[in-house]
């Protein structure tokens, strides 16, 4: 009697039979969408290690940073591969999305994955956002202020949003709470459920896009089996250069948090907002803080629609598809050049 | 694996050697990885009490008293002979006697104690651990619930 | 590539991205202290690992002693199992990366220093926050002439016509006295000697040339042999070598960089080479407002032998060579007459010394009329029981003991009275008895009413 049998385990269930071999070409897809699901899975593990050892109270929360990273053995590794892969994964997912935009993965009939995949994009963001407020240090305190109070400027809703978000009417342990609450379990679910729909979108839209068959052109196959080969090594060169980089470039632990700190240390934003801190120097709160990253989010919502029919499928830098693509171009030169210039004020 | 035989040696195609030493090396890799995780999941600090607590002078205690003392998770217990002190620790499960009349009595399984730890009746393999009782330099008593002494021994008043 | 080789590269790297988080944990730094600990002659090894440190009164750990292993308890009154280092020196418990641990300490290494004794030092039923002011020593030692430097710079100021009075009005930092009457001869408060010239042109310069790094409690020390000590508390309770060297045992500390303190241990028995760290080192010039080392000893001249006797060499380096004294004032320790009261004041803030330094010969020694004033034991629970405990001398004094009391009320608790007419005096630092001897009954033929410790010497001085 066989207890395990390969055809019928997860891992098959997972992939399909049958993969079209130019779409699973990593010189394609550059195996981005991999990697972030890869990041994502380091992530929620090495997070779940940490959930063991952090505490969210004001009063313990740094100090039990403090414990991870320089008392628990392998803490310091385990905590720098939580960070690591989280600013990996926002780094391939938005490379993700470039690739999609400059190869035409939107095209019908995945707009709705599209959708999806920004949604996801959004988390990564949130889910950055909340755990660099975790570390409870002078930098994190001074992120979670501008960040809710830039909430409280919404007309209307704003004082309730911020209560709903916050825990009350000024940050303080609550706030850490819900944060914590969050990070931890909340968006975890958001976040896995949306891979689990995303992927299984993917599926049903027929797969990863790609080219057209030139004349006489006999469409070749991989199996699932050699997908997963390349899968597993790409996850294994991924892995050992995150242990890598969490080994040799340690993540900061910051004094404790004050909310007079700000007084002789330099307030930046986490990397993934400095684009907004910068808007924020010379734009009012409402415009720089809420409107500007909503205008970029209906933006590139907004791809799919501006290019749906015509020819120009699944190769990368299609003229036919210039709209999206300088669209893309543009508010990723935005972004980054505000970036670099918050750094460089 | 097509391991040949050959002249009384195996036959490893040069593929499966790398091929097993790859996998080899991957999996060294992942056992220390769990090791690791292992070892990080293991707590290398824990907070358990140093010593001694100090408790006072010994007129605060009557003859007969019996006072718990919280820091020392201890009843302090003052009788002809002078002070000792018993551990709180029920020897079941770990559970906290509690004083009814003269014996202790656990709460949780209904084990009993005399007055001095000894056991009346109930689930509980063992006595009641006694600690030491002192006086420090400048008078005061102290219970120090990590040296446990025997039931015959007593601090003098 | 073969699916083997990729196989072959994918386990390599795991492996040594695997090895390499090994080699980071096996490495870290504070690793170093225990080992440097075990590689001591003459200690006992310990395991290199974590240690932690969970005081009575906090419960919260510390893992100070990780790497500071083997320093010295601080004192029997810290008891470091009851109080910890944090109470004291404040920084972060938990962190064992040596900035990270360090960067919240007080005052640096010396917590007792005076800007931040009130917090490490003087809090709530520690060394401050009492009704009595006499166990309010924070307090009392931040009014003290020693911190506050109100004499000297009183007469230098007078001496320059920067005031026309030569009663104190400035000190080295501004301080109040908030009781409702002070005493006759105290004052209400002491101003901050300005830095600039704003109120006389001799300020700057004298507080360039004697206040910043000058003889007083808020200052440190010249780095230079005999000179090296702390500040605040820890200037006189912390005891430095002359050559300002460690010789504990925590390997954090180096052995061979002077500026560091004998042990890691606060102390009440004070040898008068403590004292000398400041005292006896020299003369001042006002004409060039500078210090003038005495010319017998280092930076000057070359330090005593050491095959010297101890009580030849202790000669030498006591007194500087001008001075008279009685043989009493070399053989006892500074400790033995110079009291608490008058060493770190009462409380009320005084602008000289003739005011706190009160202590005369007669006060033990009594006058060919009087016997020495005394007062009895009454609880065993008293100030002078409880200091006799306090340094180490817990069994000199029972209730029931007459001890000499002073013109100001204290009790001298190492000065008892044995019979009529008889008094013993236990040295404080060697423990040492001897027989004070009396005038009464003596061939002195002093007016024991108006004439003072001076004139006593005058027959009884010891020169070198």
């Amino acid at each position: 009697m066989r207890v395990w049998r390969r055809e019928k385990s997860l891992i098959y269930a997972l992939h399909p039979q049958r993969i079209p071999e130019s779409g699973a070409r990593i010189t394609y897809t550059l195996g981005l969408g991999g990697a972030t699901v890869f990041a994502v899975l380091v992530t929620v593990a090495t997070g779940l290690a940490l959930t063991l050892y952090y505490v969210p109270t004001p009063g313990e929360a740094h100090a039990s940073v403090v414990l991870i990273n320089d008392v628990a053995s392998f803490g310091a590794t385990i905590r720098g591969l939580h960070y690591w892969s989280a600013q990996l994964l926002v780094i391939t997912a938005s490379l993700h999305l470039a690739r999609i935009v400059f190869t035409g993965g939107y095209r019908p009939p995945r707009e709705l994955n599209w959708l999806i995949g920004l949604g996801l994009l959004v988390t990564a963001l949130v889910w950055d956002f909340t755990g660099y407020v975790l570390r409870w240090d002078d930098g994190a305190y001074w992120a979670l202020l501008v960040g809710t109070n830039l909430v409280r400027d919404i007309p209307v809703w704003g004082e309730t949003l911020y209560r709903m978000l916050v825990g009350d009417v000024q940050i303080g342990a609550n706030a850490l709470l819900r944060f914590y609450a969050w990070h931890a379990f909340g968006l975890t679910l958001v976040g896995i459920l949306g891979i689990v729909y995303h992927l299984w979108r993917l599926r049903k839209d027929g797969g990863v896009s790609r080219p057209h068959l030139h004349n006489g052109e006999r469409r070749s196959f991989i199996s699932r089996d050699e997908l997963f080969f390349r899968e597993f090594i790409a996850a294994a060169f991924i892995g050992s250069a995150l242990i890598l980089i969490s080994v040799f470039v340690p993540v900061p632990v910051g004094d404790a948090a004050s909310i007079d700190a700000g007084v002789t240390t330099e307030v930046r934003a986490p990397w993934i907002f400095l684009w907004v801190q910068h808007l924020l120097r010379t734009s009012p709160p409402l415009w720089a803080g809420i409107v500007a990253p909503l205008v970029v989010l209906v933006a590139l919502a907004a791809i799919p629609f501006l290019d749906r029919r015509g020819p120009g499928r699944a190769t990368w830098f299609a003229r036919e598809r210039w709209k999206p693509q300088l669209l893309l171009a543009v508010v990723a030169c935005a972004l980054i050049t505000l970036s670099i210039r918050e750094v460089l004020l | 694996m097509t391991a040949t035989r050959g002249n009384g040696h195996f036959k490893v195609s040069r593929r499966e050697f790398i091929s097993t030493v790859g996998w080899g090396a991957l999996l060294a890799a992942a056992g220390s990885c769990a090791a690791a995780l292992g070892r990080f999941l293991s707590p290398n600090v824990v907070a358990t009490i140093a010593g001694p607590v100090e408790i006072g002078t010994q007129n605060q205690y009557e003859i007969g008293s019996t006072t718990f003392i919280e820091k020392a998770h201890s009843y302090l217990i003052r009788d002809e002979r002078g002070f000792y002190a018993i551990v709180a620790v029920c020897t079941h499960l770990g559970c906290t006697p509690r004083r009814e009349g003269d014996p202790f009595v656990c709460p949780c399984h209904g084990s009993r104690f005399t007055r001095e730890g000894k056991i009346i009746n109930g689930p509980a393999p063992r006595a009641l651990d006694h600690a030491f009782v002192g006086r420090s330099e400048n008078g005061q008593l102290f219970v120090d619930p990590s040296r446990i002494v025997n039931a015959d021994y007593r601090l003098p008043a | 590539m073969t699916k083997s080789l990729w196989i072959l590269m994918a386990g390599s790297a795991v492996l040594l991205a695997t090895a390499a988080m090994v080699w980071s944990q096996e490495n870290q730094p504070w690793r170093t202290w225990p080992t440097r600990y075990n590689a001591q002659p003459n200690v006992t090894p310990v395991p290199v690992k974590i240690r932690t440190l969970v005081p009575t009164q906090t419960g919260k750990p510390e893992l100070c002693i990780t790497c500071h292993v083997g320093i010295e308890d601080i004192s029997p009154s810290h008891r470091a199992e009851a109080i910890g280092c944090v109470v004291c020196h404040g920084g972060d418990p938990l962190a064992l990366d040596a900035d990270r641990a360090h960067s919240s300490t007080r005052g640096k290494r010396n917590p007792s220093d005076l800007s931040v004794a009130a917090v490490s030092c003087g809090t709530q039923n520690c060394h401050g926050g009492y009704a009595d002011e006499e166990q309010n020593h924070v307090d009392r030692v931040l009014k003290s002439l020693q911190a506050t430097y109100a004499g000297a710079i009183a007469m230098v100021r007078y001496a320059f016509g920067a005031q026309n009075s030569p009663l104190a009005q400035f000190g080295v930092h501004a301080v109040e006295d908030t009781a409702k009457q002070p005493p006759a001869g105290a004052l209400a408060a002491l101003e901050e000697l300005p830095s600039t010239a704003i109120l006389h042109i001799i300020d700057p310069e004298f507080q360039q040339n004697c206040i910043t790094g000058g003889c007083h409690l808020w200052s440190l020390s010249t780095p230079q042999p005999y000179y090296y000590r702390s500040s605040g508390c820890a200037a006189c309770h912390y005891l430095y070598n002359d050559d300002g060297l460690y010789q504990g045992n925590d390997p954090t500390i180096p052995r061979d960089q002077p500026g560091h303190g004998a042990q890691h241990r606060l102390t009440t028995a004070i040898p008068f080479t403590q004292c000398n760290h400041c005292h006896n080192r020299g003369n001042y010039s006002l004409k060039q407002m500078t210090f003038m080392p005495r010319d017998d000893l280092p930076p000057v001249a070359a330090p005593p032998s050491p095959h010297e006797p101890p009580e030849v060499r202790r000669l030498s380096e006591y007194y500087q060579p001008i001075a008279e004294f009685a043989k009493c004032e070399y053989e006892l320790e500074c400790v033995d007459c110079h009291t608490a009261r008058e060493v770190m004041g009462d409380g009320h803030i005084y602008g000289s010394k003739k005011d706190v330094q009160y202590v005369q010969c007669r006060t033990c020694h009594g006058t060919p009329t009087t016997s020495p004033r005394v007062a009895t034991i009454q609880d065993a629970n008293e100030l002078a029981v409880r200091q006799a405990r306090i340094n180490g001398h817990a069994d000199f004094l029972a209730t029931g003991d007459s001890v000499v009391e002073t013109d100001r009320d204290e009790l001298l608790w190492s000065v008892k009275q044995i019979a009529p007419n008889r008094f013993v005096q236990i040295q404080k630092v060697t423990g040492q008895v001897y027989e004070v001897p009396q005038v009464m009954g003596s061939k002195c033929a002093q007016d024991g009413e108006t004439q003072t410790s001076d004139y006593c010497h005058q027959c009884h001085f010891v020169t070198r």
